[in-house]
């Protein structure tokens, strides 16, 4: 329960900096996807079943706060990556380095690009070839830096809310 | 092997979920979804507004940093930017010449100017790559309504596209749904611009073999779509392209706005002058002609039969 507060709180004030803070670094219009990069490094943490929520959550919040785009897009594609991400867990080294950075850029590669096709799917035709490539390349440049961070975060707020609530038990 | 099989129960779900929301997004206009979409801007609007106050210099710090790297660049951009304020001084003079030419055509018309407009800060932008939408401190309690198009002091920014009480969404002119009627100020080469998402916009001019090289102006025309009063000043021609085969030129046009940086906006209320209604298109119908301009001579016959000019 304490978790999940704490887990809106989080999702809150990432989609808080998302909206206010980022679009200043953006580079040839272009941002970081931290929401992405949030689903991906709790999926990386406590496997699919927190990716799969986490990310529903974090796709329906940046829906709500989006406008030319459908309604629950975002989420599918969040609840994608939170799966393939906590799918991919067990083959992780626990304290290796580099594979959160592997797995930032790559969430943020395909899950830009994923975005981007379905809404093409969808008949969507400002999403040009040109425009989800380069897109996708800098979001997923953007996520690996940005990976550490927020990997760290997110295993901060593990060891302080852990998932299975012994904090309730005693 | 339990943690897997509720992660697929989970994932099953909410994939339906989303599929459901698209679902109903698709198939209604303004429907229940928009709703919450108002509903979250109200919320979001407050906090939005302190936060962005708040990281507001952060943001600048890291926008200098960057800027460190180009600063040759920006040198040798603003030594042309000079020369181009001083052509378009002169060109304020050409724009003054046509105005008053314009006036004494209009005769009686009202003078064109911009009265009713609305200043506001941008609170915050969408949280995604493929939208270029920003959220502005005021809404329908300070008279915005949709469609009503925003500039600031280096020209045109984008256009209203949601509207609530105390805050509204702003489509930048830069995102590819973004789409208005253009011309080059130079030699009123009319075309549409649109956005392409990042940082250049496209102009495609009507006449496949338009006269237009780069640093030419292009500012917005009341023409075609009517959002848009005439001359908001757009951005600089930064490449003309071949001629595709369908004998339209591609010509990108780096904006004037740097739309990283947005801040105050101004939201004009009234544009000057309103589009004229739609004429109704019936080929088949002669006109009728009042029967005191007929002349005393002919034949009198107030409604002429539809299929009177034949001969024509």
């Amino acid at each position: 329960m304490l978790r999940a507060l704490v887990m809106t709180l989080v999702l809150v004030t990432t989609a808080l900096v998302q909206t206010t803070l980022l679009p200043h670094v953006a580079l040839g219009g272009f941002a970081p996807d931290l929401l992405l990069l949030l689903v991906t490094a709790v999926a990386m943490r406590d496997g699919a079943a927190s990716g799969v929520r986490v990310g529903f959550a974090a796709g329906v919040l940046a829906d709500l706060l989006l406008q030319e785009s459908p309604m629950g897009l975002t989420a599918l594609v969040f609840v994608g990556v939170g799966y393939a991400i906590g799918l991919a867990r067990p083959y992780l080294a626990p304290e290796s380095v580099t594979a959160p950075l592997l797995l930032a850029g790559l969430s943020g590669l395909l899950g830009t690009a994923g975005y981007g096709v379905l809404s093409r799917l969808l008949g969507d035709e400002r999403f040009t070839f040109e425009l989800v490539l380069s897109a996708s390349v800098l979001v997923a440049l953007f996520n690996t830096l940005l990976a550490p961070i927020v990997v760290a975060g997110i295993r901060a707020l593990d060891t302080h809310f852990p998932l299975e609530g012994p904090a309730r038990a005693h | 092997v339990y943690q897997r099989r509720r992660a697929r129960i989970l994932l099953a779900v909410l994939v339906l979920v989303s599929l459901v929301l698209i679902t109903i997004d698709f198939r209604s206009e303004d429907g229940p979804l928009d709703g919450l979409r108002g509903v979250a801007t109200t919320v979001f609007g407050p906090v939005q507004r302190g936060v962005g106050a708040l990281v507001r210099p952060v943001g600048d710090a890291f926008s200098s940093v960057g800027e460190l790297f180009d600063l040759r660049d920006e040198n040798a951009r603003l030594r042309e930017r000079l020369e181009e304020l001083e052509s378009r001084r002169q060109s304020f003079a050409d724009l003054e010449r046509q105005n008053t030419e314009l006036r004494a055509l209009l005769g009686m018309r009202e003078r064109l100017g911009i009265d009713e407009t609305l200043v506001a800060r941008t609170i915050s932008f969408a949280p995604s790559n493929y939208e270029w939408v920003i959220t502005i401190d005021a809404g329908s309690a300070d008279g915005i309504t949709r469609n009503m198009p925003v500039i600031n002091g280096d020209g045109l920014v984008g256009r209203v596209v949601q509207v609530t009480e105390h805050a509204s969404r702003v489509l930048l002119a830069i995102d590819p749904n973004f789409a208005a009627s253009a011309q080059t100020a130079r030699h009123a080469e009319v075309g549409s611009i649109r956005g392409r998402g990042g940082d250049l916009m496209l102009f495609r001019p009507i006449d496949p073999e338009p006269v237009v090289e780069p640093g030419d102006e292009i500012v917005t025309n009341q023409y075609e779509y009517g959002l848009f009063p005439s001359g908001i000043p757009i951005g600089s021609v930064e490449e003309v392209g071949e001629a595709t085969t369908q004998l339209e030129r591609e010509v990108l046009v780096r904006p004037y706005v740097d739309f990283t940086r947005l801040d105050v906006v101004m939201v004009i209320l009234r544009v000057p002058v309103e589009a004229p209604p739609p004429v109704p298109d019936r080929p088949d119908e002669v006109p009728s002609i009042p029967d005191d301009l007929v002349s005393d001579d002919e034949s009198p016959s107030p409604t002429p039969s539809p299929g009177g000019t034949e001969d024509g």
